[in-house]
């Protein structure tokens, strides 16, 4: 306890330093952040862009993507039957130009039964104005949304043309999946006129998706079943270098924090030889010293390490914003419990590296030495 | 256990660039309960002497004993744990520990043995003269006199078999001095033993027996000294 309040004390004592210090772990910090929740939003938009909570996707054997394959709806059915099926989803894709007040837009559409929304995306689906598309209604993401008001003022319930149907604009709705957001849903039976009984592909949810996807492509001609963690997989595989190379760039804003806190807790311990010679004759041992100093380096980095989790997660938005601005498409920034408890651990392992030399350092202080130039 | 501190044949030579001799073959027995004072010139070894009785420093040769415990065979951390625990040390320039209060000070040796106890601290620096408004107060609001107070409520925190004072009133104008030296003697007087290095002659009387040392060497020693006896002896 009492070395707590030293190293508190010590640290306010000397704010200009004590601050630049901090300054140095936060940026550090927040670049790690920063990059671990682009990475970990990365990461989900992936898993929600192949196949939301299915675990397997069923699409036409010849079509290279769910997304512009095509098979007849009575397959539903059949697969419905399947021994260890739990859920099966249809899904039709399509990319349409749809026209509302006069603007063309071309746009995604994905259409599915009222209730499925939230399965196929992968999280929950959430009208911020208006409601969820029902029959005769469709729906635009937040991106997307923002792209039509831009040219026309959208309103709840006014109409929009997918060249084939006219349905009734419903309302706007936001999802944790930035791909989604630039979707429009509606349900199946709206664009029944469009589609006739094609759909793209089926979601399906088991537990035992080796069998089922071994029963599908046995029973049924020109299908392939999918296995969405192999995908995902697969995906992730591929980030994962660019996420390896990212931490590595990252890590040197770590070194970076690292050396201003050794730097400064060597000025710490110069400073206060006298001090630790006192405190050495008074009975503390080398490690009651090297505590003392490791303590004050691990709560400055502490305290920058605090900073810079909020300063990396408000810079990650601000960031992804800016490129949403100019670019029109957008990733997730995902500020999880794990991304929060990695920054403020990685500022903990830079306390304590950091400060073990300067720590080592102070326990080599002979107090006679010191004593003896009174 | 008769002796606290048993010197014998103590010699210390500071190697450093140049070879200083500071100690040149020392015997001394320190008795339980004594109040004793080492006196000379500067240069003439008494802090050496003090940093030897008080475990901060190993002999070059020669025996050092505290409690029986020879220092010359420890290691640094049992050194540390003789100083804690056996140990009470008063310096000239007070040194407490500028960013902790009077009572965290007081509480800092207790700490480091593993048991803090406010209530006892308290209780000590009382006992050293200071009030209640002293003891949240940092050393750099107090006056030297008050500081030297706290500094020896420090050195009794751990109850220790020794209290060590190096020049304690080398800072301090008269009338401290002497209020200093009363607490000594009631801290002496309470059973501890206490052992003073001064240049000080005037301050002799208060000490059950004087150590002369010169050019480190004991020169003589005197039992209930005068400062004029003592005089006699160092000049002659």
């Amino acid at each position: 306890m009492l070395s707590v309040k030293m190293a508190i004390r010590n640290i306010r004592r000397r704010k200009i330093r004590s601050l630049l210090t901090i300054m140095g772990v936060a940026i550090s910090i927040a670049a790690i952040v920063g990059v671990s929740a682009i990475s970990v939003g990365m990461k989900h938009d992936i898993k929600a862009a192949i196949g939301g909570s299915a675990s397997l996707i069923v699409k036409s054997k010849s079509a290279p993507d769910p997304i512009s394959s095509a098979m007849d709806q009575s397959i539903e059915y059949k697969i419905k039957k399947l021994k260890y099926v739990k859920k099966v989803v249809a899904v039709w894709f399509n990319n349409r130009v749809v026209q509302v007040d006069g603007v063309s837009y071309p746009i995604m559409i994905t259409a599915v039964e009222h209730g499925d929304y939230d399965f196929i995306v992968g999280s929950k689906v959430i009208p911020i104005k208006g409601h969820l598309p029902r029959n005769g209604e469709i729906a635009f993401g937040a991106q997307a949304w923002r792209v039509f008001n831009e040219r026309t003022k959208l309103k709840i319930g006014e109409k929009v043309n997918l060249q084939g149907v006219v349905l009734k604009l419903s309302g706007e709705f936001k999802t944790s999946s930035q791909l989604a957001n630039m979707c429009a849903i509606t349900t199946l039976k709206s664009v029944k006129p469009i589609r006739g009984n094609t759909i793209s592909c089926l979601f399906i949810q088991t537990d035992k998706p080796d069998y089922v996807k071994k029963e599908i492509e046995r029973k049924f001609k020109g299908v392939q079943a999918i296995s969405t963690s192999n995908a995902v997989k697969s995906m992730l595989n591929n980030l994962k270098t660019v996420e390896l190379a990212a931490i590595a760039l990252t890590s040197i804003a770590g070194v970076v924090g690292a050396l201003g806190v050794s730097n400064t807790m060597l000025m710490s311990v110069l400073e206060r030889r006298r001090e630790i010679g006192i405190m050495k004759a008074v009975g503390a041992t080398k490690y009651d010293i090297m505590k003392i100093f490791i303590v004050e380096a691990i709560i400055l980095s502490l305290i920058g390490g605090v900073i810079g989790v909020v300063l990396g997660s408000v810079g990650a938005r601000v960031v992804i914003y800016i490129i949403s601005e100019v670019k029109g498409t957008s990733i997730s920034v995902m500020i999880t419990p794990s991304v929060i408890i990695f920054g403020i651990a990685t500022a903990v392992l830079i306390g304590v590296i950091s400060g073990i030399y300067p720590a080592w350092k102070a326990a080599r202080v002979d107090p006679v030495k010191v004593l003896r130039d009174e | 256990m008769k002796y606290v501190i048993e010197m014998k044949n103590v010699k210390k030579i500071y190697r450093n660039g140049s070879e200083v001799v500071a100690l040149k073959g020392v015997n001394l027995k320190v008795k339980r309960g004594e109040f004793l004072m080492i006196v000379g010139p500067s240069g003439s070894g008494k802090s050496t002497m003090l940093h030897l009785m008080g475990a901060l420093d190993k002999p070059t040769s020669g025996t050092v004993k505290i409690m029986g415990n020879d220092i010359s065979k420890m290691s640094d951390t049992e050194l540390s744990r003789i100083r804690r625990d056996l140990i009470g040390f008063v310096f000239q320039q007070f040194n407490l520990i500028q960013s902790l209060t009077v009572l965290e000070n007081v509480m800092f040796p207790m700490a480091l043995a593993g048991r803090a106890d406010r209530k006892k601290a308290v209780e000590i620096i009382i006992s050293c003269g200071l009030t209640e408004e002293h003891i949240n107060k940092f050393p750099s609001q107090l006056s030297g006199g008050e500081q030297q107070r706290a500094a020896i409520a420090r050195a009794l925190a751990n109850d220790p078999e020794v209290l060590l004072a190096d020049e304690p009133t080398g800072q301090l104008d008269s009338k401290n001095t002497r209020r200093i030296m009363e607490l000594f003697k009631s801290i002496n007087e309470e059973g501890n033993t206490v052992v003073v290095v001064t240049h000080d002659i005037s301050l002799v009387s208060w000490s059950d027996r004087t150590v002369i040392l010169q050019d480190g060497r004991i020169a003589a020693e005197v039992t209930s000294p005068s400062p004029s006896d003592v005089a006699e002896l160092v000049s002659g």
